[in-house]
């Protein structure tokens, strides 16, 4: 069953209850008089990887593995606490970490790195939908998903459709967007989870993000980047909306060599970012935000795409 | 020690051409490989030590035992036939009723079954994916001509059917449980979720009618190997090919 615009609104004021506000020190807070730094990071298809993984190309070496994410996330954040860590979907995967713990070390992996906010992927209903409302309840995690409706499902209450978190001068709205998975996965009850369009639920809560005047709008997507046959995907969602900022892409584990930018439907411009697969990888954009004359990034009509050196 | 990967020299531009009022915000961009040499702080060592423990109990629990390698070949091979059996024989189990077939793409398994102990890691690595495994009703009809696509990929891993295949790679000679097929019947086979979705180019499934196992491939054949283990027994490893190569 769809939800009408009453229960929409309803819920999502509920999980806009959540907020964060982070005690920052005052030498983080700008890096002049008008200009927050904000940073994002972000992952997608995990895939229960807690211990480092085969280099694809040298199997020799391994790569990824919570130990070395965790150090990495930790130097970011005690240089700029304006970071917001989040995830694209598929935390779960094959292999012997999902067969162990069907999905729950996974998502304490999550909460134990920091994560602000995740949406799922069609591997995360592996263990079955009872099974993933069971381990989302019993972490405390709660999944942002925009376009689906779990009403007749143990889902119901263990996810929000969308999540705001906040700093001091600085909103930032989250949404979630699944893909279509009633062909992708073979569970038990997947009748009963009712996919809502992907575009028309995305451009509903970023609007409603909008006016709850966030300065940023940020949509974790597992659509996957872009495809040949023109399926739905993030290149499709990019082009179609009107109010995101940036689409933290998952899926199809791609290795980005720099993010994509498409004009949107209100002429302005939205980011497209992936970060392969695995946790190998860690993507991070950097965003100046003016906080006298542009304070909200919505206004925004176009981004200046600087590679970040090392640090 | 944060190692981004090196991209390109020069900076990237999207200005649109739109004019006026409009305003550019700056965004930089990095990505960082995460080197599993970046060292691990020991609160974290900590933390990941019971899941670690868990793990490795849980990969070098034994299952059972092969007398002899069991190696994958040409239209399956032996660790085909143990395979697709495997799957046949839970599927029957579980639904309590007659499956006829099972099949597989031959890439679903990986290396080989080496003789000695087999460990849950050992079935792990041969069948590294979380595959599921569902039942589907096909028509006589659309079996023949999915065997017939199999036939022309060289014959995949199969259990319950048994046909030729000509050098020019079409399968004559089809039996299912020893009796023709008949285009008109409809018979139960089981596969994994991923061929039923039209990967392999198995777009003949898809639209077919088929029903959950809420069981992957893995576990069909860990129950298999340990009902060997439950009788006392060894591993059976059946090499006779249910596909005969036809060479005129």
């Amino acid at each position: 069953m769809f939800m009408n615009r009453r229960d929409f609104i309803t819920s999502t004021a509920k999980a806009g209850l959540l907020f964060s506000l982070p005690i920052i020190p005052n030498k983080f807070l700008w890096v002049d008089d008008s200009t927050i730094t904000f940073t994002l990071l972000h992952t997608n298809n995990l895939q229960s990887n807690l211990f480092p993984v085969k280099n694809e190309h040298d199997t020799e070496r391994r790569t990824g593995g919570i130990g070395a994410h965790k150090k990495v996330i930790d130097d970011i954040v005690k240089n700029n606490p304006y970071t917001l860590l989040v995830d694209a979907g598929d935390f779960c995967g094959d292999g012997p970490v999902f067969d162990t713990f069907k999905g729950k070390a996974e998502l304490e992996a999550l909460k134990y790195l920091g994560y602000h906010a995740f949406t799922l992927g069609e591997k995360d209903f592996m263990a079955g939908i009872d099974h993933l409302a069971n381990n989302l309840t019993l972490t405390g995690m709660k999944p942002v998903v925009s376009n689906y409706d779990f009403t007749h499902t143990a889902l119901q209450n263990c996810y929000e459709p969308y999540k705001i978190i906040e700093w001091p001068n600085l909103k930032i709205g989250i949404m979630g967007i699944v893909l279509p998975l009633h062909d992708k996965i073979s569970i038990p009850d997947k009748e009963k989870i009712v996919y809502l369009d992907a575009v028309e639920q995305a451009n509903t809560t970023a609007n409603y993000l909008k006016q709850k005047n966030c300065n940023m709008i940020i949509c974790l997507s597992h659509l996957g980047d872009r495809y040949s046959d023109g399926n739905l995907s993030d290149e499709i969602l990019a082009k179609n909306n009107y109010d995101i900022d940036v689409i933290v892409g998952g899926h199809t584990q791609r290795f980005f060599k720099q993010p994509r930018i498409y004009q949107n439907k209100s002429s302005g411009y939205t980011i497209v970012n992936q970060a392969g697969w695995g946790g190998v990888q860690l993507a991070q954009l950097d965003f100046e935000i003016d906080n006298k004359i542009n304070k909200n990034l919505l206004r925004t009509k176009n981004f200046l795409l600087k590679e970040k050196k090392n640090q | 020690m944060l190692k981004a990967i090196s991209i390109s020299s020069f900076t990237c531009l999207c200005i649109a051409c739109i004019g006026h009022s409009q305003t550019v915000s700056t965004v930089q961009f990095q990505y960082h490989s995460i080197s599993s040499s970046i060292q691990t702080d020991s609160a974290t060592q900590q933390w990941l030590k019971p899941y670690n423990d868990s793990i490795e109990k849980y990969l070098n629990t034994t299952i059972g035992f092969a007398l002899e390698n069991v190696y994958k070949s040409k239209g399956g091979g032996a660790l085909g036939n143990l395979v697709t059996q495997a799957m046949l024989q839970h599927a029957q189990t579980k639904t309590g009723t007659t499956i006829h077939a099972a099949m597989l793409h031959p890439s679903s398994i990986k290396g080989y079954l080496a003789q000695g102990n087999i460990t849950i890691g050992s079935l792990t690595q041969l069948l590294p994916y979380n595959n599921q495994l569902v039942i589907v009703s096909i028509s006589g009809l659309h079996l023949n001509q999915f065997i017939q696509q199999m036939a022309a990929d060289g014959g995949w891993p199969i259990s319950g059917i048994k046909y030729n295949i000509t050098p020019q790679g079409n399968a004559t000679n089809i039996y299912i449980n020893n009796e023709p097929i008949i285009p008109g019947n409809t018979y139960q086979i089981v596969v994994t979720d991923y061929m039923k979705n039209g990967n392999y180019k198995c777009e003949i499934l898809k639209l077919l009618p088929q029903v959950s196992l809420n069981t992957n491939l893995r576990e069909s054949c860990k129950v298999y190997i340990e009902s060997f283990t439950n009788n006392h027994e060894p591993l059976a490893i059946n090499k006779v090919s249910p596909i005969n190569y036809v060479y005129e």
